[in-house]
């Protein structure tokens, strides 16, 4: 159970048992209440039995006090007002019977058993006093007293029931007594109970979190430890065992990372420790030919310096080995060359069409020699016909060499193997190569380490076979390259079998440089200062396609996808040259240009057309500079655009300051059809001496490292009358590094234009 | 004159090496391995041996101690040469009780004049 609902339990238990309380109270306060109204009823009985009995005891002496007055007076009837009197007083006990009627309720008035005797005394009285009055005849005394016995007897009745009503009033007292024992015990019970289950409840809950927080707080404990095998183990289904589950669960994977960190930091090591035996293995691979090399043209260079008399075979057998050396050490360098192209991701893949047997024919009769000087016989065996494949040549070549001249070097007088078969995987149409010996082979040991990179078998193996241990490392990563894989197989003292498998046909994968041509759009610190082109066009794809033509060719290119956008633009940033699509939705590209030539602004600015309608004339006639019809040559477009920018005055010269040569570098590539001079010094006072001499087309500065003195140089030149004409840019050296030729030359072209011109002059 | 025993198993290395101590006038004897290096140096107890390390067989280092557990030739002048030169290669030479230590590419006069200061 989780923890809100615990909580819930318990409030609710408590709750439930509140409520008992509460209805134990109401039914107590009810019970003594009718307990304290049945003991007013009895005490008020009581008082109102005593009562009459008084009066009834009185009128029943005062009647004896008027017969006797009667009697001596032989007197028989009553006067008016002793007549009237008696009225009254039976008037007053019958109304007071009446009350205690109604106080009494008819379950007590049945225990009064003096009420009936008295109310009959009442009723025969009243019989009496009615008769006389409707006869008009005095009330007969002795009628009256005859009654004397009734009275006592109702009198002894009405006391006897005094003392019966008082009993029970005693007996209701005790009750009420008991009853308020009772419901304070229910209630103290009731409270009591619930207390009870309250605190059990509380305590139970608050040892549940306590224990599970304590599970918790162990674990983070062990855990910082450094202990992450350690889990917490918290009952039941609530909050905290799912909050300790998921505990669990990240020690789980923490410790799974811990371990994967310790492997990569493990590997890594072993890594570095490969590289640094790599480094020692490389020096002493160096420098083992270079050790012949040296040593050899030495001993040469001193029988000449010592004029000892040259002996022309054993000359041309020392040149043969400084040559072989040599080429050995070539060898090498290509290899690490090799390896760390394919490391640094920069290894391309440039698949052709090859007939499958003619390659591995080549490269067996190229190793044929090899072979044979071990004493070791070649079959090779085509499971597959003749066939053409689409692969990389060189690569595929290599792999094979590789493979081939492992075999022949690690076998003697032995038999090797080449097996060319084809066959399908997933869809794909494989070709696989294999090559076998019956060679040392290699243990399993061995055989986990034979592709990783600076390895060999072992130290041994470098010693009596040479090489680096790159060969099998460079062919796995070329194989990997080329979407295909080398395995290998191997039982020592018995042989060893290679197999490497491309696909038949490589699919054609995007270079690197057409991954480059797209990078360099987002390039923005090739653009200052670069002529700017508008391009309008609808179609997405087709405007994208200009737009990195463009950009490529050095150009800051602008985008609209629709001829009002276009004129905005064209206001705007009043662009060099705009080109423009025909076939637009809304406003068509003949509405622009007329629109663009009717705006001062824009009317001056050059407009190519560019469509799939050949409306050429039409075009040109209705104010466009150029017109191209689509599909466009990737260097047509550049080309109407460089037409279209001021001409190039560069055939006086160019000035170029910089203590480098990368700005005459660039300029030398630029060199097109109009050829310019190139000036190039560091020194200012040269500078300023050519200036002198010639009118020179632009000032270009690059690198120096006296840049405040060439700062100011460019200042007093720019102020100067006689070469303020001239524009003088400095370059910066990430324009530098990320211009080419093409680029160079329209930044050029964008500075000789005094009112385009932008960016430090 | 001075006999030089070079142990070296690269052939071209080897003969260039005794050609040109031949030259500069010393008696050179070749081994091609550790293994002929030790039986060699044992039999002819030359006055300088010039060890390569990587050998086949036996390596430079193993056959120095050879040389150095046996009484007869545990005098002998034994001068490390070889291509390992990383940092470490040195004290690792001179651990197995070589005399000096040099690294090819061989500076003829660098060589001889460790070679002259044993002799």
């Amino acid at each position: 159970m989780n923890l809100s609902k615990r909580i819930a339990l318990t409030s609710s238990i408590i709750l439930v048992f509140y409520f008992f309380t509460v209805v134990v109270f109401l039914w107590s306060t009810k019970v003594s209440r009718e307990n304290v109204d049945n003991l007013q009823s009895v005490i008020r009985s009581q008082y109102l039995v005593s009562d009459i009995s008084q009066q009834l005891k009185e009128l029943n002496t005062r009647l004896k006090v008027l017969d006797a007055v009667a009697s001596a007076q032989d007197k028989k009837e009553l006067d008016q007002v002793e007549q009237e009197n008696l009225l009254k007083s039976v008037t007053n006990i019958d109304e007071a019977l009446n009350t205690l009627r109604v106080t009494a309720g008819s379950d007590l008035t049945d225990r009064i058993s003096g009420i009936e005797s008295a109310d009959e005394i009442i009723s025969q009285w009243k019989v009496l006093i009615d008769r006389a009055e409707e006869t008009g005849q005095a009330v007969q005394i002795y009628s009256l007293v005859a009654f004397g016995y009734e009275f006592d007897n109702t009198g002894a009745q009405l006391t006897r029931d005094g003392v019966v009503l008082r009993s029970l009033s005693s007996e209701l007292n005790r009750e009420i007594d008991e009853s308020e024992a009772l419901i304070n015990r229910v209630s103290m019970l009731v409270f009591l109970v619930s207390a009870l289950i309250a605190l059990t409840l509380i305590y139970s809950l608050i040892r549940y979190t306590t224990k599970s927080l304590s599970q918790l707080r162990i674990g983070t404990r062990e855990w910082s430890r450094g202990n992450l095998a350690h889990r917490v183990f918290v009952t039941g289904k609530g909050d905290l065992a799912v909050l300790a589950n998921s505990f669990n669960a990240m020690a789980e994977k923490l410790d799974a990372s811990m371990e994967h960190a310790h492997e990569q930091r493990q590997r890594a090591d072993e890594a570095n420790k490969a590289k640094s035996g790599f480094l020692a293995n490389m020096s002493h691979e160096l420098r083992t030919p270079m050790n012949a090399i040296i040593g050899y043209s030495e001993m040469m260079l001193e029988d000449i310096e010592d004029g000892v008399e040259l002996d022309p075979e054993e000359v041309q057998a020392d040149l043969g080995k400084i040559h072989g050396a040599g080429k050995h050490l070539l060898g090498l360098i290509n290899e690490v060359l090799d390896l760390a192209k394919v490391e640094s991701g920069k290894m391309g893949i440039y698949n052709e069409t090859a007939d499958l047997q003619q390659l591995v024919n080549d490269v067996t009769t190229t190793l044929q020699p090899m072979i044979s000087n071990y004493e070791n016989t070649l079959d090779t065996v085509f499971e597959c016909e003749d066939r053409e494949i689409r692969t990389d040549v060189t690569k595929f070549r290599q792999i094979l060499m590789n493979l081939l001249s492992n075999a022949a070097k690690f076998t003697k007088k032995g038999k090797i193997t080449v097996t060319a078969s084809q066959f399908m995987e997933e869809g794909t149409d494989l070709v696989s190569i294999s090559v076998s010996d019956t060679g040392i082979g290699m243990t399993a040991e061995q055989l986990d380490k034979v592709f990783d990179e600076f390895t060999q078998a072992d130290d041994s193996t470098t010693r009596e076979f040479g090489g680096t241990g790159l060969g099998l490392s460079i062919c796995k990563k070329f194989a990997e390259l080329m979407n295909g894989r080398i395995d290998v197989k191997s039982t020592p003292g018995e042989g060893t079998c290679f197999t490497f498998v491309v696909p038949a046909i490589a699919e054609d994968i995007e270079t690197e440089e057409t991954q480059k041509e797209q990078s360099d759009e987002s390039d923005d610190a090739k653009t200052r200062g670069l002529a700017k082109v508008l391009v309008v066009d609808d179609d997405e794809s087709s405007r994208e396609i200009s737009k990195r033509i463009l950009s490529k060719r050095g150009y800051s290119v602008i985008t609209a996808d629709n001829g009002a956008a276009g004129i905005e633009l064209a206001c705007a940033q009043q662009p060099d040259i705009i080109v423009l699509d025909i076939l637009m939705p809304g406003m068509d590209g003949w509405q622009v240009l007329e629109k663009l030539r009717d705006i001062p602004e824009t009317g001056g600015i050059p407009i190519i057309m560019q469509s799939m309608l050949s409306e050429k004339e039409l075009g040109l006639s209705l104010g466009a500079d150029d017109y191209l019809t689509k599909p466009v040559d990737k260097s047509d477009l550049p080309n109407a655009v460089r037409k279209l920018l001021p001409e190039l005055k560069l055939h006086e010269g160019v000035l170029v300051i910089e203590e480098d040569t990368n700005l005459v570098g660039l300029l030398n590539q630029a060199q097109g059809e109009e050829p310019f001079e190139i000036l190039q010094t560091a020194d200012l006072d040269e500078a300023l001496q050519w200036m002198s001499e010639r009118r020179l087309g632009i000032i270009l500065v690059g690198q120096h490292s006296e840049m405040d003195a060439v700062s100011k140089f460019m200042g007093s030149v720019n102020r100067s009358e006689e070469y303020g004409d001239t524009p003088t840019v400095l370059l910066n050296s990430i324009e530098l590094e990320s211009m080419d030729a093409d680029q160079l030359l329209s930044f050029i072209r964008i500075h000789q234009e005094p009112e385009k011109a932008s960016g430090p002059t | 004159m001075a006999t030089i025993l070079i142990v070296e198993d690269n052939e071209m290395n080897r003969d260039m090496l005794s050609r040109r101590l031949k030259r500069k006038g010393y008696d050179v004897e070749v081994a091609v391995d550790g293994q002929q290096g030790v039986e060699m140096a044992t039999a002819s107890l030359p006055d300088i041996v010039l060890m390569d390390m990587s050998l086949p067989i036996k390596d430079g280092w193993a056959a120095t101690k050879e040389l150095r557990r046996n009484e007869a030739t545990a005098e002998l002048k034994i001068i490390a040469l070889t291509a390992h030169a990383m940092e470490g290669d040195r004290q690792k030479a001179m651990k197995a009780g070589c005399d000096d230590y040099d690294t090819k590419p061989i500076d003829l006069k660098r060589l001889l004049e460790k070679i002259e200061k044993f002799l």
